[in-house]
Formats: C-alpha cells, sequence, structure tokens
C-alpha cells in the first residue's frame, strides 16, 4: 500500500478493535465459563442430595448392597468420575470401584481438604466450599463435590449398629464430575470470538481503507500531482473538485491559489514585456526621430520651392505627409513607451463612460451602429486620470465598430461595482457583436505591433490601452467567440491603488 | 560687446543641424553650429547670439545646463529646445527656465522657420525694451500663461478659454489660415492644439495650457485673425475647455 496514513490508520484501528473485542470476549467468555460452573455445582449439589436421599432408607436398613447398587448404577453415567462414601475414618465404603473400598483417604487430599484445613474439622461448609475443580492425573478436568451426611436421631437410635449421638457427620458422599465439555464449549466459544474479532478487524480495516482511498487518498494524491505540475510551471492545471467536505476545499482554493498565481504571473510577465517592449520601442524612436527630422525638414523646403513644377510638387507632398505619418506613429511609440503617469482625480466612472460615447456617438451611428449603455447607479468615485480613461474607452469602442464592420450590429456598454480581494473595484464592459478575436490571438492583442487591422493600424492602439490601465493599477481581460464577438473588461480600484499588491511588495521589502 | 550674430544651433545630431542651418540660410540668418556642451558652452561665451536652438540630450551635459547658463550668461539670448522628448515635464521646465518655446523633433520647414522668427521678434522687443505687459481682462477672472505665449482664463462657471497672448501674433507675419481643433475634441497641456499658417510659409504652433474637454470653438478668428492681436484677452481668444485635472495642471502655469 502506497499510502502510509491509510496504513497507520488501519494498524491503529486493529489495534483497538483487537484490544477492545479481545477484552470484551475475554469477559463474556469468562463470565459464560462462571455461570457454567455455577450451574455446574448447583447440579452437582442436586445429584449429591438425591443419592442422599435414595440412599437414605437403604442405610437406616443397614441394607449395604442397596447402597452398593444405588452408587454403581449412578457412577456407570458418564459425567461422573467417581462416586463414592467414606466413613468418618476416612474409608472409603461405597464406591463403583471396588478395589477402592476399605481403602484409607489421606484427610489431605483435595476431597477432605475443605473440612480438615485446621485442626479440628469443620461440621457445616457452604455450597461453594464443598465443591473444587481440578485436573486429574490424566490431564482432565473435574468438578468435585462433598456432601456431608450428617447424624440424624433415626441413626442413632437404629438398632443395627447405632452410630453415637456424639457423633455429627457420620460419613461424607464425595461426587466427581468431568467438566470435559463444559471445556470443550468454552474453547468452541473461544474459538469463534477469535474468528469474529478477525473478521470484525478485517471487515473495518477494509472499509477504513476504502473511505480513506475515497476520501482521502484519492484527493491528497490529486493535490500532489497538482502541486508537482505547479512546481514544473504548469499554472493551467486544475482539480476536479467532486466532494464539498475540507479535502474539497482544500482543493477548491488550491485551484483558487492556482488561479490567482497564473493570473499574477501573466500579469508580471505581460509588464515585463510592455517595460521591454517600451524600452526598445523609445530607443528606435529617439534613434528615428533624427533622420526623420532630415527627412522632413528637406522635403518641406522642397515642397516649398517647387511652385513651378507641379507633377515634383505632388510627389514631394507625398513624401512630407507620410514622413508626417511616421511622426505620428512615432510619437504614438513614445507616448506608449513612456507610460505618462496618471494626473488622477476623483472621477465618477460613469461621466467618463458618458464622455467617450459622447465623443465617438457619431462615428457609430454613421457605421449602423447601436450602443446599448448599463449604466450602475450610485457608483462610487474612482481616483482615476478621465483623459487617460477616455482615451482607453474611445480605443476601445472603434475596435469593436472596426470589429463589427460595414454591415453594422450592436455595441453594449456597462459599468458595475465589484469587490475584488477586498478591494473595490469600479468596472467597465465594452461587449460588441463584431468578428472576435481567435484564442491563439486573445493574449497577444494587448502587445505593441500587434494588429489585426492589415495596415489601416500601427498595433499601439491596445498597447497603449494596456499601459494606462496598469498605471491605474488596474487590470482589461478579453474573452471572445469568434464571429460572435468580443468582451473588454476593466477594472479600476477606487482608491487608485492595490492595498494587497502595496502589502505584498512590503513583504518583499523586508524579506 | 562683439557684433550680435543670429543663430547658434546646438545639436549631436549631424543631419538635424544640417536641416536647421539649411532652412535658417535660407531666411538669410547666419547659423553657427556647436555638436556637444562643450563646444556649445564656448561658443555662448565667446559670441551674442539672437536666438539659440538647443538639444536637450547633449554629450557631456544635459541641456538644461547649457539653458541655465545662457540664460545667465546672455539673458537677451532667445533660447528654443529642440527635443525628441517633447514631455510636458520637458516643456514644464524649459519655460521655468526661461526658454522662448519648444519644438519637438522631427518638425518641417514652416515649424522651424515660424518658431525661429518669431523668436527673432521678440528678441528685438527684448532689445527695444518694448515687451508687452500681459493685460489684465477682467480682474474678477484668474489669468495663467504657459510660457510667454499662450493663457488659460478661468471662467466663473468652470469653463476655461484659452488663447495666445499678445506677444504671440505680433511677432507673426501676415496669417495664413488658423487650425483649430475638433469640436469634439481634446487638448492636452503642453502639446500643441492650434497652428497658425502664416503667408510667408511659417507655422506656429500654439500650445495648450490646460487639458480638457473642447466645449467651444471661436470660429471668427479663422476669417478676422487680427483679432489675435487686437484683442487677444477679448473676442481673440481660441478654444473654450471644461478642464481635467485643473488644480494639478495650474502648478505648471504662472499667475498672472
Amino acid at each position: 500500500m502506497k499510502s502510509r496514513i491509510g496504513l497507520q490508520l488501519i494498524l491503529a484501528v486493529a489495534a483497538v478493535s483487537l484490544t477492545v473485542f479481545g477484552l470484551l470476549s475475554n469477559f463474556l467468555i469468562n463470565s459464560q465459563h462462571r455461570s457454567l460452573v455455577t450451574q455446574m455445582e448447583q447440579h452437582a449439589e442436586q445429584i449429591t442430595e438425591t443419592i442422599k436421599r435414595s440412599t437414605r432408607y437403604a442405610m437406616l436398613r443397614n441394607r449395604r448392597d442397596d447402597v452398593h447398587q444405588i452408587i454403581d448404577a449412578i457412577g456407570e453415567q458418564e459425567e461422573f468420575t467417581k462416586v463414592r462414601i467414606f466413613n468418618k475414618e476416612g474409608e472409603i465404603i461405597y464406591s463403583p470401584d471396588r478395589s477402592a473400598l476399605g481403602t484409607m483417604v489421606d484427610k489431605r487430599a483435595e476431597a477432605c481438604y475443605a473440612c480438615h484445613e485446621a485442626d479440628s474439622p469443620l461440621e457445616r461448609l457452604s455450597t461453594s466450599r464443598r465443591t473444587r475443580s481440578y485436573t486429574d492425573s490424566e490431564g482432565r478436568p473435574n468438578l468435585g463435590i462433598i456432601n456431608p451426611i450428617y447424624n440424624e436421631p433415626n441413626c442413632s437410635s437404629a438398632d443395627c449398629h447405632a452410630h453415637p449421638t456424639s457423633q455429627s457427620v457420620l460419613g461424607v458422599l464425595d461426587v466427581t464430575m468431568s467438566l470435559d465439555k463444559i471445556q470443550q464449549q468454552m474453547a468452541a466459544n473461544r474459538r469463534k470470538a477469535i474468528l469474529l474479532t478477525a473478521l470484525a478487524i478485517f471487515s473495518t480495516s477494509a472499509i477504513i481503507l476504502l473511505l480513506h482511498q475515497q476520501l482521502v487518498g484519492k484527493p491528497v494524491r490529486q493535490l500532489l500531482q497538482a502541486t508537482e505540475k505547479v512546481a514544473d510551471g504548469d499554472l493551467t492545471h486544475r482539480i476536479e473538485v467532486k466532494r464539498n467536505n475540507e479535502l474539497g476545499k482544500l482543493q477548491t482554493s488550491f485551484n483558487e491559489m492556482t488561479r490567482g498565481l497564473s493570473e499574477a504571473q501573466n500579469q508580471l510577465y505581460q509588464s515585463d514585456k510592455m517595460a521591454s517592449v517600451g524600452r526598445l520601442a523609445a530607443g528606435i524612436a529617439h534613434e528615428i526621430n533624427n533622420p526623420l527630422t532630415g527627412v522632413l525638414s528637406f522635403s518641406s523646403l522642397l515642397l516649398k520651392n517647387a511652385t513651378d513644377n507641379s507633377e515634383l510638387r505632388a510627389d514631394l507632398e507625398i513624401i512630407v505627409r507620410e514622413t508626417k505619418r511616421c511622426r505620428e506613429i512615432v510619437k504614438g511609440l513614445l507616448d506608449f513607451s513612456r507610460q505618462i503617469p496618471p494626473r488622477k482625480t476623483r472621477v465618477n466612472l460613469n461621466k467618463t463612460v458618458k464622455r467617450a460615447l459622447d465623443i465617438v456617438d457619431h462615428q457609430l451611428a454613421v457605421k449602423n451602429i447601436a450602443v446599448t449603455t448599463t449604466m450602475k447607479e450610485d457608483l462610487p468615485s474612482a481616483r482615476l486620470d478621465s483623459n487617460q480613461i477616455v482615451h482607453v474607452l474611445i480605443n476601445l469602442l472603434v475596435n469593436a465598430a472596426d470589429a463589427i464592420g460595414p454591415r453594422g450590429g450592436e455595441i453594449f456598454v456597462s459599468t458595475d461595482l465589484e469587490e475584488i480581494e477586498g478591494n473595490q473595484m469600479v468596472e467597465v464592459k465594452v461587449a460588441d457583436t463584431g468578428c472576435g478575436i481567435p484564442l491563439s490571438e486573445q493574449n497577444k492583442i494587448f502587445e505593441p505591433f500587434f494588429s489585426t487591422k492589415e495596415g489601416k493600424g500601427t498595433g499601439l492602439g491596445l498597447a497603449v490601452v494596456w499601459g494606462i490601465i496598469n498605471e491605474h493599477n488596474g487590470s482589461i481581460s478579453v474573452t471572445s467567440q469568434p464571429e460572435r464577438g468580443s468582451t473588454f473588461t476593466i477594472l479600476l480600484p477606487t482608491n487608485g491603488r492595490m492595498e494587497l499588491s502595496e502589502k505584498s511588495h512590503d513583504h518583499e521589502r523586508r524579506a | 560687446m562683439s557684433d550680435e550674430l543670429d543663430i547658434l544651433v546646438i545639436e549631436d545630431e549631424l543631419v538635424v543641424q544640417e536641416a536647421a542651418d539649411r532652412v535658417l540660410r535660407l531666411e538669410g540668418l547666419g547659423v553657427d553650429r556647436a555638436m556637444d556642451s562643450e563646444s556649445a558652452v564656448d561658443m555662448v561665451r565667446r559670441n551674442v547670439y539672437k536666438v539659440i536652438l538647443s538639444d536637450l540630450m547633449l554629450p557631456g551635459a544635459s541641456g538644461f545646463d547649457i539653458i541655465e547658463l545662457i540664460k545667465t550668461a546672455r539673458p537677451a539670448a532667445q533660447v528654443i529646445v529642440i527635443t525628441g522628448y517633447a514631455t510636458l515635464e520637458n516643456a514644464i521646465k524649459s519655460f521655468q527656465l526661461g526658454v522662448f518655446d519648444f519644438i519637438p523633433k522631427p518638425f518641417d520647414f514652416g515649424e522651424l522657420l515660424g518658431v525661429v522668427r518669431r523668436a527673432l521678434r521678440y528678441h528685438e522687443l527684448v532689445l527695444a525694451g518694448s515687451v508687452p505687459s500681459p493685460l489684465q481682462a477682467d480682474p474678477a477672472q484668474e489669468l495663467y500663461a504657459l510660457g510667454q505665449h499662450t493663457w488659460a482664463l478661468l471662467d466663473p462657471e468652470g469653463s476655461a478659454t484659452l488663447g495666445v497672448a499678445e506677444t504671440f501674433p505680433n511677432q507673426m507675419g501676415e496669417v495664413n489660415s488658423v487650425e483649430l481643433p475638433d469640436i469634439d475634441g481634446y487638448t492636452t497641456q503642453g502639446r500643441c492644439f492650434v497652428r497658425i499658417h502664416s503667408a510667408d510659409d511659417a507655422v506656429y504652433r500654439v500650445l495648450a495650457p490646460l487639458s480638457g474637454q473642447i466645449m467651444a470653438l471661436n470660429n471668427r478668428v479663422r476669417e478676422e485673425s487680427e483679432l489675435l492681436s487686437s484683442d487677444p484677452y477679448g473676442d481673440g481668444w481660441l478654444v473654450r475647455i471644461i478642464p481635467e485635472n485643473l488644480e494639478e495642471e495650474l502648478c505648471n502655469l504662472t499667475h498672472r
């Protein structure tokens, strides 16, 4: 078995079951044994009484043969090992075993010991003291019981041999019974108990093993595999959560952690990439500015002087126009790379959205695009650079219009309030019914120079958008289905900063 | 004092030097050139220039250091910053150092000509001691200026009117056309928002003193460009905006 916890659990349960069942069975078997022995004792007591009563008359009449006959008849029964009567002196006077007749029983023998323990023999004993258990020379268990035969007026007055009245005990009836059967039964019971205990331990272990596998082993194995995958850098792996117990919750929170990590990593990767691309762009743009100054100055100078050559003038106009276009691209690049720090003021996002919509309203109407707005009422004001956010929204709206194309369509703009990791965020969504973005391109669209507009755009629009949202400590994401449309979601902290990220920075600094 | 020379171009990039040289010589101006800060400082100490064009990024020193030195040594010289880093911060800092204007790279013939002509005329006014003091249109209103050329007037209703100072049209030649922004557009502080084209091919770039949404344009100046000089703080206004970030942007302006 792979799982050590499972093994430990089973061993512990087995040990506990073994102890509990063992003690319980032992207790039950012992008490059963005790009650059987008590029954046996009572049975023996009754038998001795019966023998005494049945031989009484023969004894009174001193008809010894009759007594012998009775003793013999009883002794024949299998359950009796010994039936004998000895007189006060210890001489066996009746016994089915004729050879024993006349032999003396030692007062120290187990049958006599109870009374003859002290110097002067006891005359009356309780039943329990009159019985004895012992193992005979052949190793068989026996129960012996003695029943004293007391002197009676009839005995002392009988004319036969007349026991003197001073004698209180005339002799002793000693019956010994075999405990073999009880012993066998007990052994059988013990075997059954052991078997049942073993069965109980086995079935409990099996159930625990099964439950452990299902409730602990499997989810823990999944978690283990998932952590290994995450450690290997795969942040897309998710555990399939099947139960809602503690481990299920652990799995869910693991999934959430991985998702959070993945998002954070993605953000970090994006901002890293943006920063390096920004530096590159700034370097290139600055280098290009100087030669561009030469081209633009000299071409515009030529254009000025080419007043009387219309053909040359037309060509030069193109050169000047296109050089000025280069100038705008470089300006855009520099704007992107500089990521001008936002000048934040308390602004109602609804008003900012309204401003953006007002600007592109006409443009959208001309393209046969219907705009539906759903503004969240009582939206708290947020600290943001209204101009930059308007720039972002116009960019998204114009992109949406381009995605919709000449056939027309719909754009949905909505605002909302969200609470993310304890930060109050305002949300704005721009959704369109346009051509959508293929999945493979969705994480590239914010990269500088990535454009799907085939020469129409500079590929900087969304990169600048990303930069602005990043500078606002916000986030921008896209979901899209090709041919059905795209939805851009922007989240901006209302206080203009992220409490959590600041705390984590603190930790880093301290570390 | 030796004879005044016209122009000094401080620029480490040869093609930019050549472009400036070519454009300005065509105007009949004498042009000296400096490739680095050392020779620039040397030339500024030896000669007196009317107008100095300077890059902000120079081998050996920051352009701001040279500008400071020029303004101390030759206060009458008008400095024009030519820069590939035309950020608001650079523009504000330049104006604080007393720079006449700045022109972002790459520029065309008309843009360079426009700003140099204005600087030369302003230089004449400075030498003549006849720089007009800015008018206060209405004492109840607040007038703020970006550099020496554009102003913003805060209206009590919360909007702001933007225009050019009287020094600006005075330095221009005959105005051919005034290029105003789109009515639904925006102005950004420190960025060009109006271009005035003169009859003699110069282009005068007007920098916005405040950022905001444009709510009204003074279309009269398109037809009657003389309003710019005759009533610069009144009928010669250019654009009315709803300012954004007013508080922060006012810090970059000078209160008149």
